[in-house]
């Protein structure tokens, strides 16, 4: 893939003031931003962030904070996102809950992404044993599902962290990345310009670091965005079934479960949590769209 | 072909074999059994009876030899006791039967749905149709389970179910659902041109029509004919069970029976239905899309053949290759979801049985249901490559 791309614009015979070349992010960042949804989505996602992160600073409750006078409200002015049965305000949990979710989430990604692709690389650009064990190696982790593995894991650590959760998540959800790693660097690895700079005697490793790994910008991004909204929804579940976050850490996954079997009584704390994630992992998911349509604009295929 | 699937599954034995070393370290590093620390929490512990549980539990010998132990009897289809000493394999095997009467409906539902969909939005892409399943795609890939669970069994079924008991309808639901056929008659009609394009008034004021009528006579066909008598008002049970995979009194007779287990089933299946088909509607227009732009369809097009051939031959049938392995491949994160669903749902399946077993961290069933359903992930992957080869002739197996 060249470097830079020659543009030759349209409508103008006067080719020696026209011809503009223009960096190929450059040319990624306009095609995202012409993908409205995605732009809004993450506009969305930052101004959420700047609230989860920023909010609590200055929010007047603290969300683990205790208050026997003003349980079970309903939402008002007072407290926006109602009270809990022990009198913690709902907007400060929520606000934690989203910062704690965000952080999980971006932790699972930097690591499966990281993890994935450094397998996958070495798998596809040594091949021969080193290919067919690591392969192997990711077959088995496969055999077992995400949830239940890190399930057995978590409970097996009862006075975790928050941080294990991510950190174990991370390191059992890179087989896919490292899936699609391997394939792009099984037929890049035959391509002339590697070649060209084997010829020149480049070095395995800076072959790797520069001449392959940039062409695979585009899948590990948008693969790394759906892992975020995977992560997301991955420990929900994991909170649901009492094997993820746990209290007094906060997080959407552990709000949704508290809420949920008082839906009758107070439905804002089912309600308020469940429409936090769902905002989130659609930004996320919507970003990801955007950045896969900036990446592989063949992808979105519009019919002849 | 026979070849093949034997090889195929050859590999998978030492994949199972050390997947069983490692689930076995990690179940044991969940600690001793919730039954032994009770015992030992008792304030009169005799030690004879934790010597005892001890022994059952095989935990006054050595890991190595313990597993050596579970997997010789595993090999012979054994496997093992609870701390209640219950048959692990009866009790797998009652629930297995339970998830997959979920799983089957649901998966069999989503594809169905989902080819469907994604097949009709590639055809009319970017046309009301296209956005509106599109979006619909991607709000159901965005929802947790437990919310879609949670969501719909108390605000879809708890209130249908309430309604059900005192079928009514007011002015205002009648205006509306009117409104809606009119909508609908109207989208049908629209739907024949892109989103961004002007299409013909007088046809879509004759599609808005057609759809009000046809809404009208189905509501007066309700109100004067039926009269919504279908749910009996002495009954106290609910129509839509949301709690349980079957009745209490499960009916002899064999449609009696089937009908008792579609209205427990439509709780749970509806929530995996709507998870699946958002990925598969996806994932089938995507793959319509490319083939509808292969080459091989240009040809067929410019040879003459009819537009209903081109798209059910030549485009549709390779569009669906991706997609089976796809839907072969998916099986473990439809496990998780369906475990999730269960325990929302009540239902005695595989998920109760996983989390029932981690809670009270028995060894033996939490094994059990690690290998059967690795068992199954390794034997869909052999089917999805099987499936694949078939499919699509450029494959050769050897």
């Amino acid at each position: 893939m060249p470097d830079k791309e020659d543009i030759v614009e349209p409508g103008h015979d006067d080719r020696e003031f026209t011809v503009a070349a223009r960096a190929q992010w450059k040319t990624i960042v306009r095609r995202f931003l012409r993908h409205r949804l995605a732009v809004i989505s993450l506009t969305l996602l930052v101004l959420i962030s700047l609230w989860a992160f920023f909010g609590p600073l200055f929010w007047k409750y603290d969300f683990a904070a205790l208050n026997t006078a003003q349980k079970s409200l309903s939402p008002s002015r007072q407290h926006p996102f109602g009270t809990d049965d022990l009198g913690k305000d709902g907007f400060a949990r929520i606000m934690r809950g989203t910062q704690r979710s965000l952080e999980i989430a971006l932790m699972v990604s930097i690591i499966a992404t990281t993890l994935g692709v450094t397998i996958g690389a070495i798998a596809g650009f040594y091949r021969g044993w080193l290919d067919a064990l690591l392969m192997r190696f990711t077959d088995l982790i496969l055999v077992i599902p995400l949830l239940v593995l890190v399930a057995v894991l978590s409970a097996g650590v009862p006075k975790a962290p928050w941080y294990t959760i991510p950190v174990l998540l991370g390191l059992f959800g890179w087989p896919l990345m490292a899936r699609i790693a391997r394939g792009e660097f099984l037929s890049l690895r035959e391509k002339e310009f590697v070649e060209a700079a084997r010829a020149l005697g480049v070095s395995n490793r800076r072959i790797i670091f520069k001449h392959i790994l940039p062409n695979l910008a585009g899948p590990i991004i948008v693969n790394a965005t759906l892992t975020v909204s995977g992560a997301i929804l991955i420990e929900t579940a994991l909170t649901f079934l009492g094997l993820g976050i746990r209290e007094p850490e906060v997080s959407l996954g552990l709000l949704i479960d508290k809420g949920l079997p008082a839906y009758s009584t107070r439905p804002w704390l089912f309600w308020f949590p469940s429409l936090a994630v769902v905002i989130v992992s659609l930004c996320v998911n919507f970003i990801g769209d955007g950045l896969r349509d900036a990446f592989d604009p063949k992808q979105n295929r519009v019919r002849a | 072909m026979l070849q093949f699937i034997v090889r195929r599954l050859l590999i998978t034995i030492p994949l199972l074999f050390l997947a069983s070393i490692i689930t076995f370290l990690l179940v044991a590093n969940l600690g001793i059994p919730q039954q032994l620390e009770n015992a030992i929490a008792k304030p009169n512990a005799s030690p004879a009876a934790i010597q005892s549980l001890r022994s059952q539990f095989e935990l006054d010998t050595p890991l190595f030899t313990r597993y050596t132990h579970w997997i010789s009897h595993f090999a012979r289809g054994d496997l093992g006791q609870t701390g209640q000493r219950k048959n692990v394999r009866t009790d797998i095997w009652r629930a297995i039967q339970v998830t997959l009467r979920l799983l089957v409906f649901a998966q069999i539902m989503s594809v169905v749905l989902g080819i469907i969909v994604g097949l009709i939005s590639a055809i009319r892409q970017y046309t009301a149709f296209d956005y509106l399943t599109t979006g619909m795609a991607f709000l159901f890939f965005s929802i947790p389970t437990a919310v879609l669970a949670g969501f719909l069994k108390v605000y879809g079924i708890v209130e249908f179910n309430r309604w059900a008991r005192h079928p009514t309808m007011s002015t205002f639901a009648f205006v509306l659902m009117l409104l809606l056929g009119g909508v609908c008659g109207f989208a049908v009609i629209r739907n024949r041109t892109r989103f961004s394009e002007r299409a013909q008034p007088k046809r879509l004021l004759m599609g808005a029509a057609a759809g009000i009528g046809v809404t009208l006579g189905v509501v007066l066909v309700y109100r004067f004919v039926w009269d919504g008598n279908i749910y009996r008002k002495g009954n106290p049970k609910p129509l839509i069970a949301t709690i349980g995979q079957a009745g209490d009194h499960l009916p002899k007779a064999f449609f009696a029976r089937m009908q008792d287990y579609f209205w427990h089933l439509l709780g749970p299946s509806l929530t995996l239905i709507l998870v699946g088909f958002a990925g598969y509607s996806r994932y089938m227009r995507a793959s319509m899309l490319d083939t509808l732009n292969a080459d091989y369809v240009r040809t067929a097009r410019s040879k003459g053949v009819s537009e209903p051939r081109v798209i059910m031959k030549h485009a549709f049938r390779n569009a669906l290759i991706p997609l089976t392995t796809a839907v072969a491949l998916d099986f473990g994160a439809l496990l998780s979801g369906a475990i999730i669903t269960e325990r929302i749902f009540g239902w005695k399946g595989m998920g109760t049985f996983f989390s029932d077993a981690l809670n009270l961290k028995e060894p033996k069933p939490l094994m059990a249901f690690v290998m059967v359903t690795a068992l199954m992930v390794v034997l869909f992957n052999v089917i999805a490559d099987v499936l694949y080869a078939r499919l699509d002739p450029r494959i050769r197996l050897d």
